[in-house]
C-alpha cells in the first residue's frame, strides 16, 4: 500500500535580490525580491514500512522536501498524498498520522521537565492515560530514558534530549516518521542506540520512515531505499545496493618484502593508479585502482611478482559514490 | 477544526507546564505584586494632585480614575489569557511554529501558552481587585450592581478587540518579516490607555474606542458600572461587531500568512 505519494513537486522561495550599484536610499526604499527554486519538479512514491534516505549536499532540497511532505510549507506547485492525506488541505487529520524529529529544532519544551513536554504531547493526541503510560514505559525502555524524564530540557547532554525526541515524536505510533538529520552531532554510541530504536520501530509496527542525514553509516544502517538530489531534482531512485554497485572500481594495496619477478612487477606497475608514489624494488607498498572484474587477476599476478606481507582490498564509501554520482552522472560512479 | 474542549483541556496543560516552570525558576509573587500596585498608585497621585489644581474633570471624579485604574490592570489579565501574539513576528523569523504545524493543535494558541505569564496573571488579578475595592471603599465609587456584568463583559470584548489589532500587526512578519517598527509605533497609542476617552475630541474618541479599543476596556465600563444602562446594548453589540470584523480579518491573515510561512532554520 502507499505511503507516500509526491508528483511534480515545486518549492520556490522568495529572496532579497541586491541591484548592484544601487544607492543605500534605493536600497531602502526598494527591495527587489527573486524566486530560488529549492526543490524542482520532484516526483516519488513510498510503500507502507519502507525506509527512504533522501541524499544530497547542502540545499539539495532534502529539509524543504521533509517540509512540504508535513505540510509546515506550501509547495509552489505539485501534488503531495501522505498517508492518504493532502497535508496542508488537511492538516488536522493528517498530523495524527505523522511523526517529524528535526536535529536542529526541538519538540520538547526547553525549561520544563521531560515528561511535562510529554503529557503535552498525550493531550494534543487524546491518547488515554493507560494507552500513554504503556506507551512512555515502552519507548522509555527501548532508548534508556527512564531516568531523565524529570529532568528539565536544558540539563540534558544532546544525545539524551535527541532520545526524548523520539519519544515524543512516536508517542501516538505515527504511521509515517520524517527525521531530519537526525543523528546530527551525536557520538557513536547515540547513533546506535537511535539506530537499533527506529529498525525495531520499523519492524515492529511497520513505520514508514524518511530520513534525511549526512552520515552515510545511518543510510547504510536503515534505508533500504535512497533518493539523491541535486540542486532540488531526483538523480538517483533506488536501493543503496544498487547505488553502490555504479561503483565498480576497487583499489588494491599490497606490502611486500621484495620483488621476486621484475618482468610480473612491471607489468603489476602498469596498472597502479595515477599519482602514487613510485614503487619500490625493495620492501615497499603499491596502490592499484582497478575494476572489481580483475581482483583475482591482479591478486593471482600480485603473489608471482612479490614477496607480499599484505593484501587489503577498499570498496569506496557511499559518501565516495553518491559524490561521483552528483558531480559526474549515474553512468560513473566515484573516482 | 480544533474541538473547543480540546482547546480548554490545552490551556489547562499549559497552566501545569507554566506552573512546572515556576517551581523551576522561584520568582518573587509579592514583589511582582507591589510593582503593580506602585503603577495604580503613581497614577492615583497623579489624578489626585491633577484634581487639585485643575478642578474636577466632567464626569470624572477620583473614585471613578482609580476604578478605571482597576479596570486597566483586569484587561491585562484577560490579554494574558487570550493570546497576546506580540512575540510572533521573531518566532516566525526563527521558524518556531514547525512545532505544532505538525501536530493536531491550535499553532498559533500554543506558540503563545508556551509563554504563559502565569504569576504575572495571578499577580495582577490580585492588584486589580485591590485597586477596584480601594475604588469603592475608599474614594467611595458609586458601584450600580447592574452595570457590573455588562461592565466586564465590555472589558472583555475591548480587550480581545485589542488582541485581535495587535496580532493582525504582528502576523504582517509573514510578508515582511521583522514588524517590530510598526509595532512600536503604533504601542505608542498605549499611552492613552492612562485617560478615560472622554476627555479627548470626538474623531479621538472614536480612534481610541473602535480602533485601539481602550475606551471599551476601561472608560465605559466605568460609565456602565456607575449606573449609565442606556450604553449598555450600543456598546455590546458594537463591541461585538467590532470583535468579529478583528476576528475575521485576523483569521484570514494568519491563514494567509501561514502559506508564506518559510520555516528559516534546520
Amino acid at each position: 500500500m502507499t505511503a507516500i505519494a509526491v508528483e511534480g513537486l515545486v518549492k520556490e522561495y522568495r529572496v532579497p535580490a541586491p541591484e548592484p550599484g544601487a544607492s543605500w536610499i534605493r536600497r531602502v526604499i526598494h527591495r527587489p525580491v527573486r524566486c530560488q527554486r529549492a526543490v524542482g519538479g520532484l516526483s516519488f512514491g513510498a510503500a507502507e514500512g519502507e525506509i527512504i534516505g533522501l541524499l544530497g549536499a547542502n540545499g539539495a532540497g532534502k529539509t524543504t522536501t521533509i517540509k512540504c511532505l508535513t505540510g509546515i510549507i506550501t509547495p509552489t506547485a505539485g501534488r503531495v498524498r501522505v498517508a492518504g492525506f493532502d497535508p496542508h488541505r488537511e492538516r488536522y487529520a493528517y498530523t495524527y498520522q505523522i511523526g517529524l524529529v528535526m536535529g536542529q529544532k526541538s519538540l520538547l519544551l526547553w525549561d520544563v521537565p521531560v515528561i511535562e513536554s510529554l503529557k503535552l504531547y498525550r493531550d494534543i493526541y487524546e491518547l488515554p492515560e493507560t494507552v500513554f503510560r504503556q506507551r512512555l514505559a515502552e519507548y522509555a525502555a527501548m532508548l534508556e530514558l527512564e531516568p531523565l524524564l524529570g529532568k528539565p530540557v536544558r540539563k540534558l547532554s544532546l544525545g539524551q534530549r535527541m532520545r526524548a525526541e523520539f519519544v515524543a515524536a512516536m508517542l501516538h505510533r505515527p504511521r509515517v516518521l520524517f527525521l531530519d538529520e537526525p543523528t546530527i552531532g551525536l557520538d557513536v554510541l547515540a547513533k546506535e542506540r537511535i539506530r537499533q530504536f527506529l529498525l525495531e520501530l520499523n519492524r515492529r509496527e511497520g513505520t514508514t520512515i524518511i530520513l534525511t542525514t549526512h552520515d552515510m553509516r545511518d543510510v547504510e544502517a536503515l534505508a533500504g531505499r535512497v533518493l539523491l538530489l541535486d540542486e532540488g531534482r531526483l538523480s538517483y531512485d533506488g536501493s543503496v545496493e544498487a547505488l553502490k554497485a555504479l561503483q565498480t572500481e576497487r583499489t588494491v594495496l599490497l606490502t611486500y618484502d621484495r620483488v621476486v619477478d621484475e618482468v610480473a612487477f612491471a607489468r603489476l606497475r602498469a596498472a597502479q593508479a595515477a599519482g602514487g608514489a613510485p614503487p619500490a624494488s625493495g620492501a615497499g607498498s603499491l596502490r592499484l585502482t582497478i575494476l572489481q572484474g580483475e581482483i583475482i587477476a591482479v591478486t593471482q599476478a600480485a603473489m608471482s611478482a612479490l614477496a607480499l606481507r599484505d593484501i587489503s582490498i577498499e570498496a569506496p564509501s557511499l559518501e565516495q559514490i553518491m559524490r561521483g554520482v552528483l558531480e559526474r552522472g549515474l553512468g560513473h560512479g566515484a573516482s | 477544526m480544533v474541538p473547543a474542549r480540546k482547546i480548554w483541556r490545552l490551556f489547562l496543560r499549559y497552566v501545569a507546564i507554566e506552573m512546572a516552570a515556576e517551581s523551576e525558576f522561584r520568582t518573587d509573587f509579592f514583589a511582582g505584586l507591589l510593582l503593580s500596585l506602585s503603577n495604580a498608585a503613581m497614577l492615583t497621585i497623579f489624578w489626585d494632585g491633577l484634581l487639585r489644581v485643575a478642578g474636577p474633570l466632567p464626569g470624572w471624579g477620583m473614585g471613578e480614575l482609580v476604578l478605571m485604574s482597576g479596570l486597566r490592570t483586569l484587561a491585562g489579565v484577560v490579554g494574558y489569557v487570550f493570546f497576546r501574539m506580540s512575540q510572533l513576528p521573531g518566532k516566525v523569523l526563527r521558524g518556531e511554529l514547525d512545532r505544532y504545524l505538525t501536530k493536531p493543535a491550535p499553532a498559533f494558541l500554543c506558540l503563545q501558552w508556551e509563554v504563559l505569564p502565569l504569576r504575572s496573571l495571578i499577580v495582577e488579578s490580585v492588584s486589580g481587585a485591590i485597586v477596584i475595592a480601594a475604588a469603592i471603599f475608599g474614594w467611595g465609587f458609586a458601584l450600580d450592581i447592574r452595570g457590573v456584568v455588562p461592565g466586564l463583559l465590555l472589558l472583555i470584548l475591548g480587550s480581545l478587540i485589542q488582541t485581535c489589532f495587535q496580532t493582525s500587526v504582528a502576523a504582517l512578519s509573514f510578508w515582511m518579516g521583522r514588524v517590530d517598527g510598526l509595532q512600536a509605533v503604533l504601542g505608542e497609542a498605549e499611552w492613552f490607555r492612562r485617560f478615560p476617552v472622554t476627555l479627548f475630541d470626538r474623531p479621538v474618541q472614536v480612534l481610541l474606542t473602535w480602533v485601539w479599543s481602550f475606551g471599551l476596556v476601561m472608560t465605559y465600563p466605568v460609565l456602565l458600572m456607575r449606573g449609565e444602562l442606556a450604553l449598555v446594548w450600543p456598546l455590546l453589540d458594537g463591541g461585538a461587531a467590532m470583535l468579529v470584523s478583528w476576528g475575521l480579518l485576523l483569521s484570514w491573515l494568519l491563514s494567509a500568512g501561514l502559506r508564506r510561512y518559510e520555516s528559516n532554520g534546520g
